[in-house]
């Protein structure tokens, strides 16, 4: 029976090998069960590798410089099966984007270090006289299934080439235009900068003083005759690559273009190799464990330095000496600071007879450090600049110390510092410290930005996702920097110490969510329990919550939400709407605009310093502070007249701790009343 | 009059097709105090955005196109028509973004003149 055909009718046909023992050859790493080790649904794998030893199987050794120059040649025998003998992975040790931008090294810091594994055998297929098939096996590791790639011969670094720009070597390039041979329009790149397969390749020209151009990006570049990937320009043009990629032919350009051509115009970005790979492994999974990420993480390592992983504020002392600030109590999120790192902190201030009397740790923040100082302006608490500024000092942390990050790309860590090296997962299967772009191809992401359907069933913790994260199922995720969209994950364990650039929605926590940063948007997320600590600039809505909400801090629009427990201590800008919450809802800030929500237990304790209206309080309404208008509110329990009247009442503690209502009469008379009369 | 959209503007070669360069952030406005709601909304929304672009992948500085000879596309206004533009440029040798910045404007301003 060919092995091949039996994967291609997977699952409704296992293989029975040479013992007559039924095995399944091959399982779709998404039809696991989460949460459980080994996952219920998998047999044991049998892998090619003991078809081999028992016979039934005919494998070609080879070696990488052989399959290499066999899938540049096209000369890979289509079906054939490779036993390739000595792969191995490579990658930058500080990762790619370090190498990229090349900082100063130090003692044990070379920005372009390059890591190399341990060898492996892999077993590969041949599809094409050039291409290896998308599944292929690890004699090495049984378990696994691996993607890979054989012409990638190279790890590198971007590289742009122009007349009159400057290569690696400082020399200066010249004469780098188009040439005619009386066949072909072509150019040759500088004496030892091939151009390498695998890589982007970008290529630019203009024609007819600028009136076209070719602006065409290849992806990858691959030994076949190659189409561009974005047809963008006037011109485009397939490239044939020769003598050893020092020769490019462009197919579909004539001497006509190759005369209208403006000189000085050609530019290349390429790749500048700093070491050799042995092909590259661009997907992989351990169907064990079941892992599955765009890398070859078996082998890769990653230095870490030491850094300061919380830096949250624990204490702080203050200066605030002005008298004409405004009184109130404000929760200020916009200050000048000395911090290095620290981001997200929010204090509360309370001003009194102009002055300040208090001023607290509303949101501890991240990454501060004894001795930073933040100032307030005194705009922010209804003061004069300079005169009425509030100054912090910061007076200890929550710190704890430890390897993160890469280099020194994360939290300030000192590249002279303590290091280790890291492997990609830890023995649970973890997934640490990964800068995420430095995954997939050997360029990392080309610029695409998109990290899906990752399945990592263990930690995801000190990650950085320079693009979109969607799709992906972790278990808890914290300390990960995800610059752009986190949606359609899903989370079995807590969430917390994150930052996200953009949004986060359609999101499903299984567990605690804390202490995150999320810079814009929170849509359509499940959080099964409680919500605490969090800060988000803009936009709340449509979220689940099924536990307490706590010491949030949300900039503006919270709006069709279900929260079905407590919601206290939190402070949102602008626009409380269209809520449901379950119980109590206490000491929340809100600085405008509260209505058409449903509370169904308590509402006491908060502050709404505009607009009230059109809510539904279940049960107690008690001291609450509603500094302007109040109109068309809802209080179940009473027969309250001033409350529903079309004029302003202002409803206060006294010092006495009663509550009361005041409004202006029509003789302008200020007068005292019940908040029931 | 011509008026150019200064944020339309794209410099070609400049290498992946979605790269994003100076011309491509949001002018953010200077709010005064009686500023709306929507308003400050609307300027965080384009900070955000800001922010986003600039730590993008494809972020690039002008700088990388210094010495070369390529083409800007452009739109401009004409008796509140928007029409597309395109000028063929030597961008003069510095390390200075804004010098690029200010030259490439410059030179599509004295196109349209």
């Amino acid at each position: 029976m060919n092995p091949i055909e039996n994967l291609k009718t997977f699952p409704s046909k296992p293989y029975t090998n040479v013992t007559g023992r039924e095995r399944i050859l091959f399982v779709d790493p998404k039809d696991a069960k989460r949460g459980t080790t080994p996952p219920v649904n998998y047999m044991e794998l049998q892998t090619l590798a003991s078809l081999v030893n028992s016979g039934s199987m005919q494998f070609e050794n080879i070696d990488y410089t052989t399959l290499y120059n066999k899938s540049v040649n096209g000369e890979l025998v289509p079906g054939q099966w490779y036993r390739l003998t000595d792969y191995k992975s490579v990658n930058f040790l500080n990762g790619y984007r370090i190498a990229q931008s090349n900082p100063s090294s130090a003692p044990n810091f070379d920005p372009r270090e390059v890591y190399q594994g341990t060898e492996e055998v892999l077993l590969l297929q041949a599809i094409t006289e050039y291409d290896i098939a998308p599944i292929g096996y690890s004699e090495t590791y049984p378990e696994d299934i691996v993607q890979y790639t054989s012409f990638v011969d190279a790890i590198g670094v971007p590289l742009g080439l122009n007349n009159g720009g400057s290569l690696p070597d400082s020399s200066t390039i010249s004469g780098f235009d188009l040439q005619w041979d009386g066949t072909n329009v072509y150019f040759e790149m500088p004496t030892g900068y091939p151009v390498l397969f695998g890589h982007p390749f970008y290529l630019y020209m203009s024609f007819s003083s600028g009136f076209d151009s070719l602006d065409n990006y290849y992806l990858p570049l691959n030994p076949t005759t190659e189409n561009a990937t974005y047809p963008v320009s006037t011109v485009n043009s397939r490239i044939k690559i020769e003598n050893n990629g020092t020769k490019i032919i462009l197919l579909d350009l004539v001497e006509q273009d190759y005369l209208d051509y403006d000189s000085n115009s050609l530019y290349v970005e390429t790749v500048y190799k700093i070491d050799d790979a042995y092909g590259w492994i661009t997907k992989r999974t351990d169907t064990i464990r079941n892992i599955t990420a765009p890398f070859d993480f078996r082998a890769r390592k990653y230095r870490r330095f030491e850094c300061e992983v919380f830096g949250l504020i624990t204490s702080i002392g203050y200066l605030a000496t002005g008298t004409t600030a405004t009184d109130g109590t404000y929760i200020v999120n916009s200050y000048a600071s000395t911090t290095v790192q620290g981001s997200a902190a929010t204090f509360k201030v309370v001003v009194s007879g102009g002055a300040v009397t208090s001023v607290s740790i509303y949101n501890p923040g991240r990454l501060f450090a004894i001795g930073e100082t933040i100032t307030i302006d005194g705009i922010s608490i209804g003061g004069s600049s300079g005169t009425d500024n509030v100054t912090i000092s910061i007076l200890d942390v929550y710190s704890q110390i430890d390897y993160f990050g890469q280099g020194h790309y994360y939290n300030g860590a000192t590249s002279t510092g303590n290091y280790k090296d890291f492997k990609c997962f830890d023995n649970l299967g973890g997934a640490f410290n990964i800068l995420w772009n430095d995954a997939g191809s050997p360029d990392m992401d080309y610029g695409l930005g998109i990290n899906d359907n990752v399945v990592i069933m263990q930690s995801f913790i000190g990650n950085v996702i320079n693009a979109q994260f969607s799709n992906n199922t972790l278990r808890s995720c914290n300390n990960n920097f995800i610059d752009s969209d986190f949606n359609r994950n899903t989370i079995t364990g807590d969430f917390y110490y994150n930052e996200i650039g953009k949004s986060f929605s359609d999101n499903i926590i299984a567990d605690g969510f804390y202490n995150n940063i999320i810079k814009s948007g929170f849509f359509s997320n499940t959080l099964l329990p409680s919500f605490n600590g969090n800060n988000i600039n803009i936009g709340f809505s449509g979220n689940v919550i099924n536990d307490s909400f706590i010491n949030n801090d949300i900039g503006n629009y919270f709006s069709n939400n279900i929260i079905n427990a407590y919601f206290q201590n939190n402070s949102i800008e602008n626009n409380f709407q269209s809520n449901n919450i379950g119980t109590d809802f206490q000491g929340n800030v809100i600085l405008s605009s509260f209505s058409f929500n449903d509370i169904e237990s308590y509402f006491y304790n908060n502050e709404i310093n505009n607009t009230f209206y059109n809510n539904i309080i279940g049960n107690y309404f008690q001291s609450n502070i509603i500094s302007t208008q109040v109109f068309f509110s809802d209080f179940v329990l009473s027969g309250a007249t001033h409350v529903y009247g079309v004029y302003n009442c202002t409803i206060f503690l006294r010092s006495n701790g009663t509550t009361q209502l005041s409004y202006v009469d029509g003789t302008n008379t200020v007068q005292y009343t019940s908040i029931t009369a | 009059m011509k008026t150019l959209i200064e944020k339309s503007i794209k410099v070609e070669g400049i290498g992946h097709p979605n790269t994003k360069t100076v011309f491509d952030l949001n002018v953010i406005p200077v709010l005064s105090e009686e500023a709306t709601l929507s308003e400050r909304i609307e300027v965080d929304n384009k900070k955000i955005e800001n922010d986003l672009i600039t730590k993008s992948n494809l972020f690039t500085s002008l700088v990388k196109i210094s010495g070369r000879t390529l083409g800007i596309l452009f739109k401009y206004t004409e008796n509140k028509i928007t029409k597309d533009g395109k000028i063929l440029v030597t961008i003069p040798k510095t390390s200075v973004e804004e010098e690029i910045k200010d030259f490439i404007i410059s030179e599509i301003n004295k196109s349209l003149k």
